[in-house]
């Protein structure tokens, strides 16, 4: 083959493997035609005489103020003269316009080894933030940039609101938000979302158990794509999502894994060891070419054999081995030995800790840590002595449990200290849903109890800062 | 007709032949899709002109790959923020035997828009060389040179990749055990 049928073929077989979006051309319609701006772009271009009288003025302007300048040193030089020597200003170093900020000497905490990211100035502009807006969920795509869903008190449901930070949560706006229900609200009608997570200033999802919308222009605007999601995450350019195989999957319903690249709609099946991948309830984490899924069965009620099941991945999830139940069994608590596994999280580091919790126990729980992709798991000797609500991990060592406060372990989960007291949070913790996540070994995020609050922290959980919506 | 609907049945009709070619020109799905949307929304204002051409879908085509040459000049385009970045391989490891194609794709990857835009129109639309150069904006002996240049790339990458697996089989022998 000559070098080029070589290159006829391949640029042919790439043009033939690729899909785009399914909705493309419908995006593109709304999105060209509902645009006024964009309609009337004919119209609005500026009048022809702007093009040079503008530009004249400017010119114009410049020299009088040129003239202006010599003329006013050539009298301060004819006054300097007769005055006193003073030090010649000019002889000083010039420091540098103040409008900019010093250049920091730390590379952003969010992107170690790489630039630090300045806030796009891409995406909607936004508008004011809800009055009375409480987030349910965080994501975070740099130190600076980051998205809260929730809702806000409003006159026709749904009242589900979205707001965007880009200079690290210290302010931020209003944007558009699907129209859907929170799910996290009694009675939510479908379609319901809860969840939220942005791959970039542009493309994002918000999704729940049965609904997933998907924008790629920054939240103007949303389009629903087909099933739902109860758990998605990013990483690495790819988009994985866990969905139950039914809409409303029953307890005891099988889990199904799909794969998708940013802003995509094509998703593709990624096969999971069937033996692991019933429960009643599943969870997703991703560090790096990492993912692991745990699938838990509900212990309500005291139910034997109520397992958990943890699939591990190493290659961004193509493929994944089933480790069986993280926790070790010898729990000794109210409901026997068995041990509850939840609230899976990942570090930087590739480390994965999950909660156990001795059957019917819940002041007996401890952490357990594993080092190899999930093949073992060591228990901390220590127990929490409270229920937990959510636990995050900044590191093999270092974690952080949210209870009746935040509270950090800088030792692997041997002891406990308290690091943060959020004022919101109800003394049964365990019924309250709380965010707290890490996005690398120093930055990390907690969404106080009422959701009002923004703790962030910039030294691996030990020191936190509140910041408003 | 009403120019809505005109451009609605456009877009609808023309959109994944103008996605496949924005892929190859942006290497990227993502990229791509905001290409295809970014052309048809400057055209849309001016869409009669459009309708008026000899050949409409050439007319955007043209409006696409100029939109992507010149979108790109002087900054790096649509990067996405990741994570972590890609693993990459430390040395060359037997196991990755590339094929011709990929070395195809990683000299496209690795070319300025405007190479890669003419690499793509002669190679994938098969427009002459006076086409391209009339589409570009160029001189046809940029064009032919372009293709010259990348061919001649092609075919040093691949005697490299050839003498590079010929090397890796010959196996050294352990020391202390030399006959």
């Amino acid at each position: 083959m000559t070098e080029e049928e070589l290159m006829r073929s391949t640029l042919r077989a790439d043009a033939a493997s690729v899909r785009h979006g399914t909705d493309l051309a419908e995006r593109i319609i709304t999105r060209t035609t509902d645009e006024p701006t964009v309609r009337h772009l004919d119209h609005a271009r500026p009048p022809a005489w702007r093009n040079w009288v503008l530009p004249a003025v400017a010119a114009v302007t410049v020299a009088i103020l040129i003239g202006a300048a010599l003329l006013a040193r050539g009298l301060f030089n004819s006054a300097g003269n007769t005055s006193p020597a003073r030090p010649s200003q000019s002889s000083l170093p010039t420091p540098p316009p103040s409008t900019q900020p010093p250049p920091s000497t730390k590379p952003s905490p969010s992107t170690p080894g790489k630039p630090a990211t300045t806030p796009a100035q891409v995406g909607p502009v936004g508008g004011p933030v809800p009055a009375g807006f409480h987030a349910v969920d965080l994501t975070w795509i740099s130190a600076d940039e980051g998205w809260a869903i929730g809702t806000a008190p409003c006159s026709t449901a749904p009242c589900t609101s979205m707001v965007r930070t880009q200079d690290g949560g210290r302010t931020w706006v209003g944007i558009h938000a699907p129209s859907a229900e929170l799910s996290q609200q009694s009675g939510c009608a479908a379609p319901c979302i809860g969840h939220l997570r942005f791959a970039s200033p542009l493309i994002g999802y918000a999704f729940g158990t049965s609904t997933l919308f998907m924008t790629v222009d920054g939240g103007d605007h949303w389009s629903r794509q087909p099933g739902g999601a109860d758990a998605l995450e990013i990483a690495n350019g790819t988009v994985l999502r866990v969905t139950g195989q039914m809409p409303g999957c029953v307890p005891g319903c099988r889990y199904q894994l799909q794969r998708a690249g940013l802003g995509s709609a094509a998703w593709s099946p990624v096969s999971l060891p069937a033996i692991a991948a019933a429960g009643d309830g599943v969870s997703l984490v991703r560090t790096g070419q990492l993912a692991a899924i745990q699938v838990v069965s509900n212990p309500a009620g005291g139910a034997s054999n109520a397992r958990s099941a943890l699939l591990t991945s190493v290659d961004n999830g193509s493929t994944w081995i089933a480790r069986g139940e993280s926790c070790p069994q010898t729990g000794g608590g109210n409901g026997g030995n068995e041990v509850d596994s939840s609230y899976l999280t990942s570090a930087a580091d590739g480390s994965l800790t999950v909660l156990c919790t001795p059957r019917g126990s819940v002041n007996a729980a401890f952490t357990a840590t594993s080092t190899d992709f999930g093949a073992s798991f060591r228990a901390a000797p220590a127990v929490l002595g409270r229920a937990v609500a959510a636990l995050g991990g900044v590191s093999s060592h270092v974690l952080v449990a949210v209870s009746d406060a935040v509270y950090r372990s800088a030792d692997g989960g041997s002891h406990w200290q308290r690091v943060l007291v959020d004022p919101s949070l109800p003394g049964d913790t365990a019924s309250r849903a709380t965010f707290i996540g890490f996005e690398n070994s120093s930055v990390g995020r907690y969404l106080s109890a009422d959701g009002r609050t923004a703790y962030t922290t910039a030294d691996g959980g030990a020191h936190w800062t509140a910041l408003q919506f | 007709m009403n120019t809505e609907v005109e451009f609605a049945t456009f877009v609808r009709t023309h959109t994944p032949e103008l996605f496949r070619s924005g892929y190859l020109l942006t290497r990227n799905v993502t990229a791509a899709e905001d290409l295809v949307q970014e052309t048809f929304t400057r055209l849309y204002p001016k869409w009669s002109r459009v309708v008026d051409a000899d050949a409409p879908l050439a007319y955007v085509r043209r409006s696409m790959v100029n939109n992507f040459v010149n979108s790109r000049r002087g900054k790096r385009g649509n990067e996405v923020l990741l994570a972590d970045p890609p693993e990459r391989l430390h040395g060359p490891d037997p196991a990755a035997q590339v094929s011709d194609q990929d070395l195809v794709r990683r000299m496209l990857d690795s070319l300025p828009p405007r190479p890669r835009a003419v690499l793509v129109l002669r190679f994938y639309h098969d427009l002459t060389d006076a086409d391209i150069a009339a589409d570009l904006g160029c001189r046809e002996a940029t064009v032919r040179s372009i293709v010259s240049r990348a061919l001649a790339n092609l075919r040093e990458q691949s005697v490299q990749q050839s003498n590079q697996w010929r090397s890796d089989d010959s196996i050294a022998p352990l020391n202390g055990m030399t006959p």
